[in-house]
């Protein structure tokens, strides 16, 4: 049994080591005398989980419970291209312009509701009482 | 090239090997966040094995080595910069409006 959790922490060693610092900066691409290096933003997680338990007197391979899980996930976002010409470096940044379009406008509607409760107490303390 | 650990956190600066174009060299530096979590017990009638890892890999910088000039050139996340002024705004939108509320309701209820 010990050998099933000695393979899967192994496993879990090697997912590890599989991210590296190559896995951010992209294969340098040459035209011509301007090389371009795509550079990316990776985040991954994985998870296992397993248990097994033989109840007290019953040894037989049956009665035994044994049951596991795992999963994993990654998330690979671009982030820059870095130009490279014989006499200069640049780096041109790559906005994701819907994801910030979405959280303006969620932060807008969240906002807007607020300060409208704000405005709607202050025209209420305005307002003389009859 | 640098790190810093607090229990299950860590957080590492790292220098990749570097990539040859010609004449010259490229050294990417990286940060690097993670999370683990390993955890096995084993006992004579039961056995419990769980093991869980996150890793966020995000480029800091590069370094371009040239006959004769060497130069550090940042990158820069600009969505991510600019998500973090979206909410930045946001919370302080949501606090300017709970200090307002909050004086409107001292001034209705005749409190200084």
């Amino acid at each position: 049994m010990s050998d099933i959790v000695s393979r899967f922490f192994q496993v879990f060693e090697e997912s590890r080591a599989s991210a590296s610092v190559q896995a951010v900066f992209g294969p340098p691409e040459t035209r011509g005398e301007v090389t371009v290096i795509p550079v990316a933003a990776v985040r991954y997680g994985v998870g296992f989980g397993m248990g097994a338990n033989t109840p007290e007197g019953t040894e037989e391979a049956g009665a035994q419970g044994l049951g596991g899980g795992g999963g994993a996930g990654t998330r690979v976002r671009p982030v820059a291209v870095i130009e490279i010409t014989p006499t200069e470096i640049k780096v041109h940044p790559i906005i994701d312009y819907s994801r910030l379009i979405m959280a303006g406008v969620c932060a807008l509607v969240w906002l807007a509701f607020l300060w409208s409760g704000v405005l709607k107490r202050f025209i209420a303390s305005r307002t003389p009482a009859r | 090239m640098w790190h810093m650990r607090c229990g299950p956190w860590r957080y590492r600066v790292e220098r990749g090997d570097p990539i040859q174009m010609g004449e010259s060299r490229l050294f990417p530096i990286v940060r690097i966040w993670s999370w683990r979590r390993r955890r096995a017990r084993i006992a004579s009638q039961s056995l419990m094995a769980q093991g869980a890892l996150m890793e966020s890999i995000a480029p800091m910088a590069v370094v371009l080595e040239r006959p004769g000039e060497r130069r550090l050139v940042p990158i820069l996340d600009l969505t991510r910069l600019l998500l973090w002024a979206i909410a930045g705004l946001c919370l302080a939108g949501t606090l300017a409006a709970c200090r307002s509320l909050r004086l409107l309701s001292r001034s209705a209820g005749g409190e200084p």
